[in-house]
C-alpha cells in the first residue's frame, strides 16, 4: 500500500463519490462554466476601467486601486458562487439516496452515520475546492497590479472555503430531514437567509442593551466585532469615529495580547459553526438521535465559548500589555463588561432548542426523578428534556468562567474582583504598533497616553449572571410546559422562539415609539424589557446615567437584575404547576416498547 | 442450538394502522422459511424490523441470538437484506460497487477483490464486472443486488420479493441461486406474494394476512394439517363406453361434441365403484369430477393401498391411482379465505 492510502481513510462513500463526481463530462462543463463567469467579470471590469482612463485622462485610479477593486470582485463573485454551487451539491447528497431506494442498504452495512455525512460533505467540499483553486490564475492577474498582499489572498480564501464548508453543511442538514431533494433544496437556499433574519433580531435584542441613544455606538461596536468573526470587515471610514481606535486595536488580529493570524478567528468559527451542522446532520439520521445529542452539545458549547473567546479577547486586547494606539482612548466609553451582551444573546436565542422536547410515559411516571437524572454526566449527554436546563447553565457558567479568566489571560487575575478603579492608572504600553489598514497594508502608530479603561465591577457581574441563569430557568420551565402541553417537539419550539423574540423585540419597538414621540405614557409593552436578561448588562455599563433616559417601566428604578430575577423564578413556579396536570396525562399513556432505552443507551 | 432468529409478539403501528400485529417465528440455522402473504399484509414491515430499519412498536426480536433494536450494528454484520425495490447508483461499475458495499462492511482492501470475484460468480455476473451498472437488464440488477447482499458473508439472508418484476428466465436463475445459497447453509427469509416461486426451495412457510401469521411451521406439516382429509384420486376404466373417458377428450376435439358432456357422466362402472368406496370405513366422501373419482380419504396415514384393493377385489378396472398434490396456492386460498370474506 502507498504512504497516501495509509492516511487517507478508508471511506467507501467519498471513495465512491469522488469517482462518481469526476465521471461524464458534467463536472467539466461546471469548471468551465465556473471560470468563463469569473472571467466575465473580471473582462467587464477591466473594460470599464480602461474606457475611465482613456476618457479621464490622467484622473484614472492608479494599478494598486484597480488591482484592490479587481480582487473585490473576484472575491465577491466567487463568494456568491461557492453559497449557491455548495449547498446544491449537498443538499441532495442524502435525499437522492432516499429517492433511489438506495438509503436502505446503505443504512444496513457497518458504516457509521458520520462517515456517510462525512463522505458526502468531504467530496462535495473538495469538488467546491477544486474550483476556488483553480480560479486562482485568474486572481493573480491582481498582483500584477499590485495593491493586494498575498497575506489577504490566504485570508479571503480561507473564508471562501470557510463558506463553502458552512454552506455544504447546511445542505446536508436539510437533505437528512427532508424526503425529496427538491424539500431539501428549498430548505436549505431559504435557511440561507436565517443569518440575515438574526442579524436583525441581534440588532433589536442589543439595541435595547444599549440604553439611550447616546450608547448606541457601544452596540454598533460590539456588532463590528462580531461581524469580524465571520470576516465581514469594515472599513475606518465609516463613521465610528470614537470606535475606529479600537477596531483598529483589534483588526481581527489582537486577543489578549497575543497576535493572531488574521484568519484565525472567522475560520474558527466557520469550522465550529459547519461541524455542529453536520453533527446535526449525523443525529437525524440515527434511529435514535438521542444517542448522538452528546457530541452536538460539545459542539455547541465549543461554538459559544470561541465565539465568547473571541469577542471578549478583542477587548481585552486593550487591558493587555501590547495594545495598540488609540484603543484605550476609544474604550475609555466602552465597559468591558458590555462585551457579555453578545455571548448571552447567543445563549438566549439557544434556549428554546435545548429547552423543547418530548417526556415520555416512562419518564412522566417517575418524573422528579427524571428531572434529577438530567443533572447527572450521563443524563447531560443524553439529548432529553430533562438535561436542557442544567446543559444551558452550564453554556452560562462557561460564558461567566471565560469573564473572569480573561483577566488571568491579561496578568491580571485580582482586577477581576475589584471595583472598577482596580484597572484605573493602568496604561497601555507605550511603544509602536502596527496596525492593518482595511485595504490589507499595514502602517506603524505610536501609542498614546495612559486612559483608564472602565470595566465592570465584581457585584455587576454577579448581578449579571443571576439575572441570565434565572432567565435560562424561567424559560427553559417555560418550554417544559410548552412541550408537555403541546406533545409536539416542533409546536413547543416555535412557541418558546415566538415567546423569547417578543421579549426580545417588543420593548424595542415600544422603546423607540416613545422616544420619538415623548408624549402620554408608552406602550406597556416596554416592561418587557424587565424580561430581557441583556438589560441588566446595560445597566451596569451605564456610566453617564443615560440609561434610564426615556426609560418608563412600572417599577420606576429598581435595578433590572432583580426584577428580571423575581419575575423569572415567578414565571418558572407557575409553569411548573401548569405543567403538572399535563405530566400526570402523559404518565396514564402506554408505555411503549423500547421508549426507555431510547433515553437509557 | 439457540434459534437462529426468534420473533415474539412483535407488533408494528403506523400512526392510523397496525401493519404487524402479535407475530411469532423461530427459526434455526440453515431454515429457509418462506414468507406469504399479499401486498400490504405486513411482510415488508416485519423484515425491515428483524433488518434493523424499523422500531417495532412492541415485542422482541433477536437475530443470532442479538435484540434487533438494542444492537442494531451487531445484527447488521450477520444480516443481508434484499430490498422489495432498489435502485442502483449510477456512473459506476459492477465491481466499483460491489466494492464499495465490501468497504462499507469493513471488508479490508486486500482481500476485497478475491470475494468480488466470488459472489460475482455465484450470480453468474463475471462478465459484467466492468460494464455500468445502470445497462445491467432487471434480472441482472436483482442478481447484482443478491451479489453485494453477500459480500460480507451474512449468516441470514433477508429477501424481500427477490423475484418480483422478472420475466419467467430470471425468476428461475434467482431461484437456482437461492437453492444455492440454501446448500452453503444461510438462514434465509423469502418473501413471496407468489407461492410456486417458494414451494420447491422452502422448509418452512408462514402466511400473513392483514399483519397476523395466520399460519406458520413446517411446509409439509402444514399442508398436512390444512388439507385435513387429503384426497385421492382415482381413474377407472369405463366398461360402457370405451374408449376411456380420457381418450374421450381427444376425441372430442377431433370430432362431434360427445353428448351431456363430460363432467359429470355416471356410467355403471362407476356408479358401482362410488358404491363401493363409500362403504370403507377410511372414505369420508367421494365426488366424481373431472373425469376422476375424488375420495377424500380420512383413514390411516399410509393406508391409501386398502382403497386399492378394495376396488380391485370387486374386479373394477383401476387406471390410475394417487394422492391429489396438494399445492400451496390451494392452501393459501382457503386459509385466507376466512379473512378476506
Amino acid at each position: 500500500m502507498s504512504v497516501v492510502s495509509r492516511f487517507w481513510p478508508d471511506n467507501p462513500v467519498l471513495t465512491k463519490e469522488l469517482r462518481v463526481r469526476m465521471r461524464g463530462s458534467r463536472a467539466y462543463w461546471i469548471l468551465t462554466g465556473y471560470l468563463a463567469f469569473l472571467s466575465f467579470i473580471l473582462f467587464i471590469q477591466y473594460t470599464t476601467w480602461w474606457h475611465q482612463a482613456r476618457s479621464a485622462g490622467s484622473g484614472f485610479s492608479s494599478g494598486s486601486k484597480i488591482g484592490q477593486e479587481f480582487f473585490n470582485w473576484i472575491f465577491f463573485t466567487q463568494l456568491f458562487l461557492v453559497a449557491f454551487i455548495t449547498p446544491a451539491i449537498t443538499s441532495g447528497a442524502i435525499t437522492i439516496e432516499k429517492e433511489q431506494r438506495t438509503m436502505e442498504m446503505l443504512e444496513m452495512t457497518r458504516l457509521s452515520r458520520a462517515s456517510i455525512v462525512a463522505g458526502k460533505l468531504f467530496s462535495a467540499v473538495s469538488f467546491v475546492s477544486l474550483l476556488l483553486i483553480s480560479s486562482l490564475p485568474i486572481t493573480s492577474i491582481c498582483f500584477f497590479l499590485g495593491g493586494v498582499s498575498p497575506e489577504e489572498v490566504f485570508l479571503r480564501y480561507s473564508l471562501l472555503f470557510g463558506i463553502s464548508f458552512i454552506t455544504a453543511t447546511l445542505g446536508m442538514v436539510w437533505s437528512s430531514v427532508a424526503r425529496t431533494t427538491a424539500a431539501a433544496v428549498v430548505f436549505t437556499y431559504s435557511s440561507l437567509l436565517v443569518p440575515f433574519i438574526l442579524l436583525i433580531i441581534f440588532g433589536f435584542a442589543t439595541s435595547g442593551a444599549g440604553g439611550g441613544s447616546g450608547a448606541m455606538s457601544n452596540v454598533a461596536l460590539l456588532a463590528i466585532i462580531a461581524a469580524g468573526m465571520f470576516g465581514v470587515y469594515f472599513p475606518e471610514t465609516m463613521g465610528f469615529s470614537s470606535a475606529s481606535g479600537l477596531i483598529h486595536a483589534w483588526d481581527m488580529r489582537h486577543f489578549y495580547g497575543m497576535t493572531l493570524p488574521v484568519w484565525l478567528g472567522p475560520v474558527t468559527t466557520f469550522i465550529l459553526i459547519g461541524l455542529t451542522l453536520a453533527a446535526v446532520a449525523v443525529a437525524r439520521l440515527e434511529t435514535f438521535p438521542e444517542r448522538k445529542a452528546g457530541t452536538l452539545r460539545l459542539l455547541v458549547l465549543a461554538a459559544i465559548a470561541q465565539q465568547t473567546l473571541f469577542i471578549l479577547g478583542a477587548r481585552f486586547a486593550v487591558h493587555a500589555g501590547n495594545a495598540p494606539p488609540g484603543a484605550a482612548a476609544a474604550a475609555a466609553g466602552f465597559p468591558t463588561i458590555f462585551m457579555l451582551v453578545y455571548p448571552v444573546a447567543l445563549l438566549l436565542l439557544a434556549i428554546p432548542v435545548f429547552a423543547t422536547g418530548e417526556v415520555r410515559p416512562i419518564e412522566a411516571r417517575k418524573f422528579t426523578k427524571y428531572l434529577v437524572s438530567g443533572w447527572t454526566p450521563a443524563g447531560l449527554k443524553r439529548g432529553r428534556i430533562a438535561s436542557g436546563l442544567p446543559y444551558l447553565i452550564c453554556l452560562a457558567l462557561t460564558i461567566f468562567t471565560i469573564y473572569v479568566l480573561s483577566f488571568v489571560f491579561i496578568g491580571r487575575p485580582a482586577a477581576a474582583f475589584k471595583s472598577p478603579a482596580a484597572l484605573t492608572g493602568q496604561a497601555p504600553s507605550l511603544g509602536q504598533v502596527q496596525v492593518m489598514n482595511p485595504d490589507g497594508t499595514f502602517r506603524v502608530v505610536k501609542t498614546g497616553g495612559a486612559v483608564a479603561p472602565p470595566v465592570g465591577s465584581a457585584a455587576d457581574l454577579a448581578h449579571i449572571a443571576i439575572a441570565t441563569i434565572a432567565a435560562i430557568i424561567g424559560l427553559s420551565s417555560l418550554g417544559l410546559l410548552f412541550s408537555v402541553a403541546c406533545r409536539n417537539r416542533w409546536a413547543a419550539l416555535a412557541l418558546l422562539y415566538a415567546v423569547l423574540l417578543t421579549i426580545l423585540i417588543a420593548p424595542t419597538i415600544a422603546h423607540a415609539n416613545f422616544v420619538s414621540r415623548p408624549v402620554g405614557t408608552p406602550s406597556v409593552f416596554m416592561n418587557l424589557y424587565y424580561l430581557n436578561p441583556l438589560m441588566s448588562i446595560a445597566e451596569a455599563t451605564d456610566v453617564d446615567g443615560r440609561f434610564w433616559t426615556d426609560m418608563t417601566v412600572l417599577l420606576g428604578h429598581a435595578p433590572f437584575w432583580s426584577v428580571t430575577t423575581v419575575l423569572y423564578l415567578f414565571i418558572t413556579g407557575v409553569s411548573l404547576l401548569l405543567a403538572l396536570p399535563f405530566v400526570t396525562k402523559i404518565a396514564s399513556g402506554p408505555v411503549l416498547a423500547y421508549e426507555d432505552m431510547a433515553a437509557r443507551v | 442450538m439457540p434459534a437462529m432468529i426468534q420473533i415474539r409478539h412483535l407488533r408494528k403501528e403506523y400512526k392510523d394502522l397496525v401493519a404487524v400485529k402479535d407475530l411469532n417465528l423461530e427459526l434455526e440455522g440453515g431454515d429457509i422459511f418462506g414468507f406469504i402473504g399479499p401486498n400490504g399484509a405486513g411482510k415488508t414491515t416485519t423484515i425491515k424490523m428483524l433488518a434493523t430499519l424499523l422500531t417495532p412498536t412492541a415485542g422482541t426480536a433477536y437475530v443470532d441470538g442479538v435484540d434487533v433494536v438494542r444492537y442494531p450494528e451487531q445484527v447488521r454484520a450477520v444480516v443481508g437484506y434484499m430490498p422489495d425495490f432498489f435502485g442502483v447508483y449510477d456512473d459506476i461499475k459492477v465491481w466499483e460497487y460491489l466494492d464499495f458495499f465490501a468497504a462499507a462492511y469493513r471488508i479490508s482492501k486486500d482481500k476485497r477483490p478475491q470475494i468480488i470475484d466470488d459472489v460475482l460468480t455465484l450470480t453468474d455476473l463475471n462478465v459484467k464486472k466492468d460494464a455500468y451498472v445502470e445497462s445491467l437488464s432487471r434480472g441482472m440488477k436483482q442478481r447484482l443486488c443478491l451479489a453485494k447482499t453477500l459480500v460480507h458473508d451474512p449468516k441470514v439472508l433477508l429477501l424481500d420479493e427477490p423475484a418480483s418484476g422478472l420475466d419467467p428466465r430470471a425468476r428461475i436463475e434467482i431461484k437456482e441461486l437461492l437453492k444455492e445459497l440454501k446448500a452453503m447453509g444461510k438462514t434465509i427469509i423469502v418473501s413471496s406474494h407468489i407461492l410456486p416461486e417458494l414451494a420447491d426451495f422452502c422448509n418452512k412457510i408462514g402466511i400473513i394476512e392483514k399483519g397476523e401469521m395466520i399460519v406458520s411451521g413446517d411446509v409439509n406439516d402444514i399442508i398436512r394439517q390444512l388439507s385435513g382429509a387429503h384426497t385421492l384420486e382415482i381413474r377407472i376404466l369405463d366398461e360402457d363406453s370405451l374408449p376411456p373417458l380420457e381418450l374421450d377428450i381427444a376425441g372430442l376435439a377431433a370430432a362431434t361434441p360427445h353428448e351431456g358432456g363430460i363432467a359429470v357422466k355416471t356410467t355403471p362402472a362407476i356408479e358401482r365403484a362410488m358404491t363401493i368406496l363409500r362403504d370403507l370405513d377410511s372414505v369420508a366422501d367421494v365426488k366424481m369430477g373431472d373425469n376422476v373419482l375424488q375420495v377424500a380419504y380420512v383413514g390411516e396415514p399410509n393406508g391409501e393401498w386398502e382403497v386399492l384393493r378394495a376396488l380391485v377385489r370387486e374386479d373394477i378396472k383401476v387406471l390410475g391411482f394417487g394422492t391429489q398434490a396438494t399445492d400451496l396456492e390451494d392452501i393459501f386460498m382457503r386459509v385466507t379465505k376466512g379473512i378476506v370474506s
